[in-house]
């Protein structure tokens, strides 16, 4: 019988996503054995006409990391859906936009000015930004377009499984290969992950959940056993979905949400925060968390109901 | 799944509507629309032929989902869906909705926007009607017995009122006797007869019913069949729901035996030691084997643990005739099995030894209107005689002090109300008895608002009893003469007086009984702000709590006269009876349902529930999950606007169901205005929009209504997925801030869109396009004003613009 093929692309990403699957330590080993690694640029030196060559839905698993930041992206997105007969969006960029999906906050044209010319370091005195057409000797060159916004991978294409988290947990990988090669595939949509959030698998006691107070990690005296909800620390726990082991929290650290939201919420932020405007004593509470977005939505603005800043 | 078949009634309100709605555009859109079967037009469906065309729909045309556009749509809806239900249809399949109110009449002046609303308002309702599911009928059992917790006035009222009407009832009473704070006043206003009468059981009063009240001694209460009497015992812990409580009681140990003791007072003759007797203000002593008055229940001694030998001594133990006493006795833990459960705790003098500048506890004359009243209780410490404590002597000279802890920031806020009646009362005892002492009350205002109150302040000034309006500012006292100096600036005089007088007597303000607050925890209902227990509702539910099968009577609520308790007892008992009657519990399964799968043990909505309807149950070794009581669960689902997985739903209002509802009423427009979308909630805030349309107040078609069960559902992406869909703005119409009906919804969502307002600024709209409206049934005006203003305000804002990217 024929191995699976199974690709592995980032796009918009960091590469954590890529150390993850290497995290899976000697199971790799199986998993190589099992399969057929057709794509895996980290890896392989492949060039995209190796992959327009493919006949469409020859690759079996398609585990796809990075946000979709720019048209070069989306392009992948697209041939990769096209040539895979399951497309899993890997890591929480792919999932739910991540840390990179912050920039929606702003737009291409404030980015660029930042980038370009804004920075200390940067010195460019006749404001030069990359340009989507260049002429090189010549030859007209072509950069990907830089998009006004990120978005999650299931928002260009069609995506049949989830596996969130930044990277995403060891274990839920292991599963997830194992799941796979054995064929027993869960319906279309699901994630690899558990469909409880960070507080299933987080130690901590809960207590009154009477919240008067929000406050800094550091402003606190842990008690490392406590809720950090319950000492007025922020904590995305309750509306991250688990998988991690809670494992930030087990080295006294609140969750920052990287699982991205449960399997029935729509924006995690919105989430979070309606759960503790609930218990909070006073209705001002919340205003005394800094930087709402970069605290509630740090790994999913993208996917988020409004997705981003809206322009003028 | 069987097919969809809606059928959609359109009432024309006897032809009044056809001038604003075009019915002929709106039946061909209905028509169009898949799945709606049947589309009908008349005059009116929730009675006569209107309703039977329902019912035949229903049954020869199989139509499966009902929308019925009526006027008043509480009231028909109650009769369409009692038709339906008898044809054949789950309640929930039928929706009634309100076009004339809500619709027509609001928009009068713009035919055409309004036949257009008039359409989004009902593709919504097919969109929901195409997703909801059916509600069943869920029975409890309810036992017929209660429990009646304090044994003073209102709870022996309450407990005597069920024993007659056939409940088996336990009265407990934390102390020896029963009687409670009442027994101790000696006389009550207005009546002025003794504290101890009481109402006499039915089986007392077959035929003469002016002898219906008897002392307490004499009333034959013990003697009630179903009637069980538990004194010196409290309630130590309450497991199972309303209807079927699981009551945990500790009985200290009298040491007496009461089936044996007789009363005879031979163990109290021989007793060696003797202590102050704290019922009778200290002012005589008590043997430490005692009854505190000859004529209370129960006629059996008691021994206080404190100061007895036990077998060091034990004489009582050999001139017991009957050998009743037991010094062995131990504390006795039962339980007991009841449906329900009336709090009737009381309330208990303040201890007004924090205010320094009166002394109490320092100069002996100094003492409260209670410990008076047994001065003037002729079973009391001095038969009746009024003494200086300090000396014995006969005071000659009193001063009343009012307000004493109460009406003060430093100590209550209120008004005890009972205080100045207790003070005029007792002023009156005196003036009649010794018209020779000099009586003086220091009011700041004198209150007197009962019937027949006045005439005890009229009747005290004819006996020269002298009002002086003022707060005395400190008491002093002169060794030498031993007499009291009473500071007080007269404020209609202008003066300072020194007052010289042998007794001050405190008029202390009246606070919540001990163990309130430990009572209420195991009860699990609410106190207030100054720590009483809370009622449900002050006007309409005096002597309920939120908790069903919790009923509350007498002071335990708040300061009351005896006929306030006494009223409140015989309303307790009847809501009890009501609760308990039919010894079933039967209600819709409209409730709120935990997702197991999803629950991650967050433990956030067992906080907010305010009915306590949620638990957090243990599923396997390392899973806790949340589930909800359906029995405790009224529906109002605060708990789905908490949960920040998502994970719990209502049944009768599915999220999706809002969610359909809320793209289907924003797909159609027909106007230029910025479209708003308005959820309101079932109670105050949809009646304020109900009575916009009533009152002909005018709004324009771009304020589009939602009704959800209690504003405290909404979430904030309820608010972000309208704006998504196409409202420019959001309104949220509830109840007023303290008016919610489900306690605390309103105040939820108001923490809510607080919360929504912060992401809005992020995302870079204006805050203000999400707002909290507070309003009540006649404030339909106020309504239309509030969504004019929105209105005006979305316009100046000008019209959002998402990117065509996202």
């Amino acid at each position: 019988m024929q191995k699976p093929k199974l690709a592995l692309y980032w796009s918009a990403s960091c590469g954590g996503c890529e150390i993850a699957v290497l995290d899976v330590n000697e199971k790799i080993l199986d998993v190589a054995a099992a399969v057929d690694i057709v794509f895996w640029p980290v890896a392989l030196d492949t060039k995209y006409k190796n992959i327009q060559a493919m006949p469409d839905k020859s690759i079996d698993f398609c585990f796809f990391n990075g946000a979709i930041r720019n048209s070069e992206n989306e392009k992948m997105a697209k041939l990769l859906r096209q040539k895979s007969k399951i497309l899993i969006a890997f890591g929480s960029c792919a999932c739910d936009g991540c840390v990179v999906g912050l920039a929606n906050l702003w737009n291409k044209e404030s980015i660029f000015k930042r980038v370009y010319i804004e920075t200390p370091s940067t010195i460019n005195p006749a404001s030069i930004f990359p340009q989507n057409k260049v002429k090189v000797n010549d030859k007209e060159l072509e950069l990907p377009v830089f998009y006004d916004t990120v978005k999650p991978l299931s928002h260009v294409v069609d995506v049949d499984y989830f596996i969130s988290g930044c990277p995403p947990p060891v274990a839920c990988i292991a599963n997830a290969f194992e799941i796979i090669l054995n064929n027993k595939l869960p319906p279309k949509g699901s994630s690899f992950l558990p469909n409880k959030s960070v507080c299933d698998e987080c130690p901590r006691e809960k207590k009154d959940r009477k919240i008067s107070n929000i406050k800094r990690i550091y402003e606190i005296e842990d008690d490392k056993i406590t809720c950090f909800w319950d000492q007025g620390v922020v904590c995305m726990g309750p509306a991250t979905r688990a998988g991690c082991g809670a494992q930030c929290l087990k080295v006294n650290v609140p969750c920052t949400g990287c699982g991205g939201p449960g399997p029935q919420s729509s924006d995690q932020g919105a989430a979070m925060l309606n759960a503790v405007a609930s218990v909070a004593a006073d209705p001002k509470v919340l205003s005394q968390a800094a930087d709402p977005v970069g605290t509630f939505y740090k790994y999913s603005l993208a996917n988020s109901i409004l997705r981003r800043k809206i322009k003028e | 799944m069987e097919n969809l078949k809606i059928g959609v009634f359109l009432s024309d309100c006897g032809k009044v509507l056809t001038k604003i709605l075009d019915f002929d555009n709106i039946i061909s859109f209905l028509k169009e629309i898949p799945d709606v079967t049947v589309v009908e037009r008349g005059t009116e469906f929730w009675k006569g032929s209107g309703l039977q065309t329902i019912v035949k729909t229903i049954k020869e045309q199989k139509a499966n989902r009902i929308i019925v556009a009526e006027s008043l749509p509480k009231l028909s809806e109650i009769k369409i869906v009692e038709a339906a239900e008898a044809a054949g249809l789950n309640q929930n399949f039928v929706q009634v909705i309100d076009l004339k109110n809500h619709c027509a009449w609001p928009h009068r002046n713009v035919p055409k926007e309004a036949t257009e609303k008039a359409k989004a308002m009902l593709l919504a309702s097919v969109e929901r009607a195409k997703i909801l599911e059916p509600i069943h009928k869920l029975e409890f059992p309810a036992l017929k017995s209660v429990l009646v917790i304090g044994g003073g006035i209102s709870g022996i009222q309450a407990a005597e009122d069920l024993a007659d009407l056939g409940f088996e009832v336990h009265l407990i009473e934390k102390a020896p006797f029963l009687g409670g704070i009442a027994a101790r006043a000696g006389r009550f206003f207005p009546t002025d007869d003794c504290a101890a009468c009481i109402q006499s059981p039915t089986s007392d009063v077959k035929t003469i019913t002016h002898t219906s009240r008897k002392c307490i001694y004499r009333s034959g209460i013990a003697a009630i069949s179903g009637l069980k009497i538990h004194t010196n015992s409290q309630v130590i812990k309450v497991e199972g729901q309303p209807g079927n409580y699981r009551i945990t009681l500790e009985k200290k140990p009298r040491y007496v035996n009461e089936t044996k003791c007789i009363s005879c007072n031979l163990c109290s003759e021989v007793c060696p030691i003797e202590v102050p007797d704290e019922y009778n203000a200290n002012l005589m002593n008590r043997k430490a084997i005692y009854a505190i008055v000859p004529n209370i229940y129960p006629p059996t001694y008691v021994i206080d643990e404190q100061s007895c030998k036990f077998h060091e001594c034990e004489k009582c133990v050999q001139v017991c005739p009957t050998k009743a006493v037991e010094l062995d006795q131990k504390p006795e833990i039962s339980t007991i099995n009841v449906g329900a459960i009336i709090v009737a705790t009381g309330f208990k003098e303040y201890d007004p030894s924090v205010i320094k500048e009166y002394h109490y506890g320092e100069y002996h004359d100094v003492i409260t209107n209670l410990e008076l009243a047994r001065m003037l209780d002729a079973f009391g410490p001095t038969g009746g005689r009024i003494i200086r404590p300090s000396d014995g002597k006969p005071a000659r000279r009193i001063v009343f002090v009012q307000c004493v802890g109460s009406r003060d920031k430093r100590w209550n806020d209120y008004c005890s109300s009972i205080c100045c009646m207790i003070s005029l009362k007792h002023a009156i005892m005196i003036k009649t008895v010794f018209p020779e002492i000099d009586v003086s009350i220091c009011y700041i205002d004198i209150r007197t608002t009962g019937r027949e109150h006045e005439e005890y302040y009229e009747k005290a000034r004819e006996l020269g009893v002298k009002f002086i309006k003022g707060r005395p500012t400190e008491i002093s006292h002169d060794p030498e003469s031993n007499v009291l100096i009473v500071d007080v600036e007269d404020s209609l005089l202008r003066r300072f007086l020194e007052l010289e007088t042998d007794l001050v007597i405190l008029a202390t303000a009246m606070v919540p009984s001990e163990d309130t607050q430990t009572l209420a925890e195991i009860l699990k209902i609410d106190i207030d702000k100054d720590g009483f227990f809370k009622e449900y509702n002050a006007k309409l539910r005096p002597t309920e709590t939120k908790m069903r099968g919790i009923f509350l009577c007498g002071g335990a609520t708040f300061p009351k006269d005896a006929p306030s308790s006494s009223l409140q007892a015989h309303s307790a008992a009847l809501k009890a009876v009501k609760f308990l009657n039919t010894g079933k519990i039967v209600k819709d399964q409209r409730t709120a349902v935990v997702n197991e799968e999803y629950c991650g043990d967050c433990e956030f909505c067992p906080v907010s529930c305010p009915y306590n309807a949620i638990e957090l149950v243990k599923i396997d070794e390392k899973h806790v999950v949340a589930k909800v009581s359906d029995l405790l669960c009224e529906g109002c689902g605060i708990c789905i606007g908490t949960c920040p997985l998502n994970a719990i739903d209502l049944r009768h209002f599915k999220q999706s169901e809002l969610l359909s509802q809320t793209k289907a009423i924003l797909s159609i427009n027909g106007q230029d205005k910025p479209l708003i979308l308005a959820f309101c909630c079932s109670e105050c805030g949809g009646a304020s929009v109900d009575s916009a349309g009533m009152t002909m107040s005018n709004y324009p078609t771009n304020v589009r209504i939602v009704k959800v069960p209690c504003t405290g559902y909404l979430r904030i992406e309820h608010f972000l997925t309208a704006i998504k869909n196409g409202a420019q703005g959001v309104m949220v119409v509830g109840c007023m801030s303290d008016g919610c009906h489900h306690e605390e919804g309103i105040k939820m969502v108001e923490k809510r869109i607080d919360a929504a307002k912060t992401l809005l600024k992020e995302y870079g709209i204006e805050p203000e396009r999400v707002e909290l409206f507070n309003t009540i049934f006649v404030e339909g005006d106020k309504f239309a004003e509030a969504a004019c203003a929105m209105t005006g305000r979305l316009e100046k804002l000008g019209p959002l613009r998402f990117s065509k990217e996202v």
